[in-house]
């Protein structure tokens, strides 16, 4: 008969002063393992007589049970004792930087376009394109300018070379001559908006040889002045966002439209700095006007029968003003820094729902 | 056009303040360029009366004078030669600043005389280069007034801008006719009535034009003027010109110059004795030479119209007259031009000689037709006025245009084109205030146009009449009717991708560029491009000459200005047309990337490395993928265009169409444009790309498959020149119901493989349909694929 009280204390100091899992495992093989202390004396009962067998059994089950909760126990401490070791070995310095990605931008010529195509789509206008070579009729011709029309002179065209029979393309002066190619192959009613590269021989601090426009197109029975007013003051308070904004529009002159009316926003100007709101002075952002009857008849369309309007705005005009981007020109030098601080994050995307 | 307010005044009665004629004037649709406000520089220098000069006694050529200020003598010094007693120059006392000097007059003494400010040069004051000689003002000049007031920089000045419809307002008379009619004032009466002459003129235009070509000079009237004494004009006159820029002559350019401002009607004034026999109007003929007033010599082309004598032209009609005929002080006769010649012959003349004159400005835009007539009569009177002399009787060659327009007008139009209710009264008082004739049809009037509105054509330019006059202002917004709420896209797919790709290119780290459409020839050229008809005639510079037949060159320029300025990593892209032709269909849209240099900045376990082909290829890929274009059904073809590095580049084709090109630059071109490092590009031509079915949005059915993968690694080996693709394919085809992606994961060439071959790892990944797959199956599969490989490719599995 072995003393049990002895085995206990001697195998809980074990287990108590085990350094690591293996020693552990050894501990428990030595206990409880086919030859293991406990595991012979359990076997050693069958020689017992009834009463020692019963009470020694008992003393020896529960002695088994305080080894195996003892190295539960034990284990549990030493594995997360392991664990933390590892997590210090394991630390990394977070300060230290990610991986490097080149970062993009959307160029504001593009997030300015998008902004009033979705203005204008929720008033049920559709995107229509046109040539940025363009011949004579379509640019002047077709839009009411004779040759040699004061009104040509502002213009300041870039020509191309003349072909064999001596007639020469130009680039497109303005958005305008989509108007005639819409007409010319849609009927009424037409409600289209079509931005684009427009082309002058200009080229100063405010002015580039290359801009773009966004030119808009209503022809209908209906379509009147008022009408005219109400859309491109809907789409400023909306491209715009600012309360109040204060418009005028004013009469002007095109060859194209008749009465012809320019659209001034209220504004103030500093430096070169311009801020849009109730200032008291005016800026001009865009032209506009009804459809001259001569255009309409030059597309097939009968004036007695159609009306309707049409605008051109300048979309580098809208962009520096709504963005406060005080020059142009950096707007076609693809100058990275420029691009980094004026471009938009591609998610970006202007819609109804999030807002332009 | 330039104006002073107090010459507004002679045409307008109002007594409205500044603001509300200039915001009239804005709203009339002249816009208001520049108000200039009374100048107070000049408003403490005085006019003066030299009363005393006597030689300085110790300083050789200089003067002691006394002059009279009005309110008293004092004593200056004067270095001038004209200074003489008697003369009246300006005075600046002690104290003045002199601003084209920059300093402040000091009050010094000279050998116990004291001198207490200066006389004035022109020069002193801006006006000329003249330092030598004081100002000599004429004797009429008041003493003791300030030199702002005299020379009419007290006055406020007015700058609008006149579209090019109205050149009627190129005068002050036709700007006070609008604001009169917008019911800011009245109009004053004008004095037009015939003056008889007292003789008849020796000289008369003839009119010698091709009977075909007899419209661009209707009708020209001359007078005849003798014994004139020309000299200064008056001194409001010249104060007037000055104010508007225009510099004083003599009296009688002047006075040609003041009507055509103050009544748009250009005159010209020949010098009579200089004129050889009748002065005719005609048609130049190629190669003729004319001497303009401006001393410069013009060379001129068949039709061309001018005026010429016995002796050669001696003026390009309507736009400059010639040097030999011109007035000056010495002229006693004069023969005066008033003409009407046709507006588009003058500006073709005028745009071909590269001549902008004031004159040409006002033909060009048309004249009151009538004006030859009047013009005559009212020039005349202020000649004799001022001149003196007497006036000839008028010689009208031509006749009057009597072809005036009759105009219907519905007055419903007005609603039914503005949206503005504008009471018919008023419509009918608007016109006959603008100086249109309107007779009443009941619901509609029959308008005919003053002669000064030759831009009225219809009903559309009446409209406008009326409704600028009653206020634009005045017509109610209405905001647009919808009439679809989404049924059609506002965008095309076309269009719609076009944004997709741009933003999508930006998420992989891209900066979106918009350059110009146009660049110096020889990137044209060296990009496929720079035919004839796509180059411009009249660029800005030769930087900007020929239409771009890539966007690639004016990314790569790009790239290298921002290398230059400390950016060596470039990730940068256009979308955006390029140019092959000057027909509508030959504008294409592309999507053109360049990397230059690292993938990123420099990374302390360096993940970042140069950029190459496969990043370029990765960009393409991505992007077509957007459209659902698999890269499974995509060729590749290694027949790239002369940019690109032929043993690093590719073409993807699907079917016969091109849908891109990626790859390294060829090093010539990195030569050319000064590029240093690596440097990848693409082009994916968006025209090419097919456009997606979308009849029906439903998909089919997901099969929702839950039998277990299995991924098997091969390894085979091939020919080194083989491309790999070429075994992904041969191991999909092996079976494609269960075989659903091959990867090539590895390739390796090196001493343990034979010469001239290499290794190539794939990673298949099988599918099974119908049941888990069982080892036996596995291996049919794995046979199946090495068969395929061996007989597509003559690869062997390695071992």
């Amino acid at each position: 008969m072995f003393n049990i009280k002895a085995l206990e204390t001697e195998l809980l100091a074990r287990i108590a002063r085990a350094e690591d899992l293996d020693s552990l495992e050894q501990i428990r093989i030595f206990a409880l393992g086919k030859k293991g202390r406990i595991t012979t004396a359990m076997s050693n009962l069958a020689g017992m007589n009834m009463n020692t067998r019963k009470k020694t059994g008992k003393a020896l089950n529960s002695l088994k049970c305080l080894v195996k909760n003892a190295l539960v126990a034990r284990k549990i401490a030493l594995s997360s004792a392991i664990l933390n070791n590892r997590i210090v070995a394991d630390r990394v310095d977070i300060s230290l930087p990610a991986p490097p990605e080149m970062k993009g931008r959307i160029h504001p010529i593009t997030q300015t376009t998008d902004e009033i195509v979705t203005i204008f789509a929720e008033m049920g206008f559709v995107v229509v394109e046109g040539p940025d070579i363009e011949s004579d009729y379509y640019n002047f011709e077709a839009l009411n300018f004779t040759p040699d029309h004061p009104a040509r002179q502002d213009q300041d065209t870039l020509y191309l070379k003349p072909d064999k029979n001596g007639k020469r393309k130009v680039l497109r002066t303005h958005t305008s001559p989509v108007q005639i190619r819409t007409m010319e192959k849609q009927s009424p009613p037409i409600r289209i908006i079509v931005p684009g590269r427009t082309f002058r021989s200009d080229h100063d601090a405010t002015h580039s040889p290359m801009f773009h426009q966004l030119e808009g197109l209503v022809v209908d029975k209906v379509s009147h002045m008022g009408h005219l007013k109400g859309c491109l003051i809907d789409f400023c308070h909306a491209f715009f966002s600012i309360k109040d904004l204060p418009l005028r529009f004013r009469p002007s002159y095109f060859p194209f439209t008749e009465p012809s009316a320019e659209l001034d926003i209220g504004c103030l100007r500093i430096g070169t700095e311009v801020k849009i709101g109730d200032y008291g002075n005016w800026l001009e952002i865009l032209g506009c006007g009804m459809v001259h009857p001569n255009v309409l008849h030059n597309s097939g369309i009968n004036p007695n029968k159609y009306q309707g309007f049409a605008f051109g705005i300048g979309i580098e005009r809208v962009s520096m003003l709504k963005y406060g981007i005080p020059d142009l020109r950096p707007f076609y030098e693809s100058n990275l820094r420029w691009m980094r601080h004026y471009g938009f994050l591609s998610f970006a995307q202007p819609t109804i729902a999030g807002g332009v | 056009m330039k104006f002073t307010l107090s010459w507004l005044n002679d045409h307008l009665n109002t007594d409205l303040s500044l603001k509300a004629i200039t915001d009239k004037l804005t709203m009339l649709g002249f816009e208001v360029e520049k108000v200039q406000a009374p100048s107070k520089v000049f408003s403490t220098f005085f006019v003066a009366q030299v009363v005393e000069v006597m030689p300085d006694p110790t300083v050789d050529q200089l003067n002691i004078c006394k002059v009279d200020i009005g309110k008293t003598v004092l004593q200056v010094t004067s270095h001038a030669k004209n200074t003489r007693i008697g003369m009246k120059s300006i005075f600046a006392p002690a104290g003045t600043y002199v601003p084209s000097y920059d300093f402040r007059l000091k009050q010094y003494k000279n050998y116990n005389e004291i001198h207490n400010g200066m006389l004035m040069s022109e020069g002193h004051l801006g006006m000329s280069n003249n330092h030598d000689n004081i100002i000599d003002l004429p004797k009429d000049a008041p003493i003791g007034i300030d030199y702002a007031t005299y020379a009419g920089l007290d006055e406020v000045i007015i700058e609008i801008s006149v579209t090019p419809n109205r050149g009627d307002c190129l005068s002050v008379r036709g700007i006070a006719r609008d604001l009169a009619a917008s019911g800011i004032g009245t109009l004053k009466p004008l004095d037009t009535s015939p003056m008889n002459g007292t003789f008849i003129s020796p000289l008369r235009f003839e009119i010698d034009l091709p009977l075909k070509q007899t419209y661009v000079c209707p009708v020209v009237i001359g007078r005849y003027f003798r014994n004139v004494k020309n000299g200064p004009s008056p001194f409001w006159m010249q104060k007037r010109l000055r104010a508007v820029d225009i510099s004083p002559i003599s009296a009688l350019v002047d006075i040609t110059n003041y009507f055509m401002l103050d009544l748009g009607c250009p005159i010209h004034a020949y010098d009579a004795a200089k004129l050889h026999g009748n002065p005719s109007i005609r048609l130049a003929k190629n190669g003729e030479k004319c001497l303009g007033i401006n001393d410069k010599e013009y060379t001129l082309e068949t039709d061309m119209l001018v005026i010429s004598d016995a002796k050669g032209i001696e003026g390009i009609a309507g736009i400059m007259g010639g040097k030999r005929t011109s007035v000056n002080d010495n002229t006693t006769c004069m023969f005066l031009e008033a003409a009407i010649f046709n507006a588009f012959s003058i500006a073709s003349t005028g745009r071909k000689l590269g001549i902008l004159s004031e004159s040409r400005y006002r033909f060009e835009r048309g004249l009151d037709y009538t004006s030859p007539w009047w013009g005559v009569e009212i020039v005349a009177r202020m000649i004799l006025k001022i001149c003196g002399g007497e006036a000839s009787d008028i010689v009208v060659n031509g006749k009057e245009n009597l072809c005036q327009r009759k105009i219907t007008l519905r007055y419903s139009r007005i609603a039914a084109l503005c949206g503005v209710d504008v009471p018919n009264k008023k419509t009918d008082s608007i016109l006959s205030a603008l100086g249109f004739e309107v007779n009443s049809l009941g619901e509609s009037i029959s308008v005919i146009p003053p002669p000064w509105r030759s831009d009225v054509m219809g009903e559309a330019e009446l409209v406008e009449e009326i409704v600028r006059v009653f206020g634009y202002d005045k017509i109610p917004p209405v905001s647009m009717e919808h009439i679809n709420v989404i049924n059609q896209p506002a965008l095309t797919f076309e269009q719609n991708f076009r944004r997709i790709v741009k933003r999508s290119l930006v998420s992989r780290g891209m900066m979106e560029a918009v350059t110009f459409s146009f660049l110096p020839l020889k990137h044209a050229e060296l990009f496929g491009g720079g035919k004839q008809a796509l180059q411009i005639v009249n660029p800005i510079s030769s930087d900007l000459a020929a239409m771009r037949p890539s966007i690639l060159p004016n990314l790569i320029t790009a790239a290298t200005r921002n290398i230059n300025s400390g950016h060596p990593d470039i990730a940068m892209f256009e979308v955006g047309p390029k140019y092959i032709g000057d027909q509508p269909e030959d504008q294409c849209q592309e999507a053109v990337g360049l990397r230059v240099g690292r993938t990123g900045r420099r990374d302390w376990r360096n993940f970042d490395r140069a950029v190459d082909v496969f990043d370029a290829k990765a960009d393409v890929i991505n992007l077509l993928e957007m459209i659902e274009i698999s890269i499974i059904n995509l060729h590749l073809s290694q027949e790239t265009p002369s940019w690109y590095h032929p043993g690093r580049s590719g073409c993807f084709y699907l079917g016969s169409k091109i849908m891109a090109y990626f790859g390294d630059l060829h090093p010539y071109i990195l030569k050319y444009f000064n590029l240093n490092g690596p440097a990848v590009a693409f082009e994916v031509l968006l025209d090419n790309l097919p456009i997606p079915k979308h009849n029906n949005p439903q998909r089919p059915l997901l099969e929702n498959n839950t039998f277990q993968s299995i991924v098997r690694d091969f390894a085979f080996i091939v020919a080194e020149d083989l491309p790999a693709d070429r075994i992904t394919q041969a191991v999909g085809s092996a079976d494609k119901a269960i075989i659903n992606s091959v990867h090539i994961f590895d390739q390796y060439t090196g001493p343990n493989l034979p010469q001239g071959t290499k290794s190539i790892a794939v990673e298949v990944t099988m599918q099974p349909r119908y049941g888990n797959m069982k080892n036996e199956q596995i291996e049919a599969i794995s046979a199946k694929i090495i068969a395929s490989v061996k007989k597509n490719t003559n690869g062997i599995l390695r071992d």
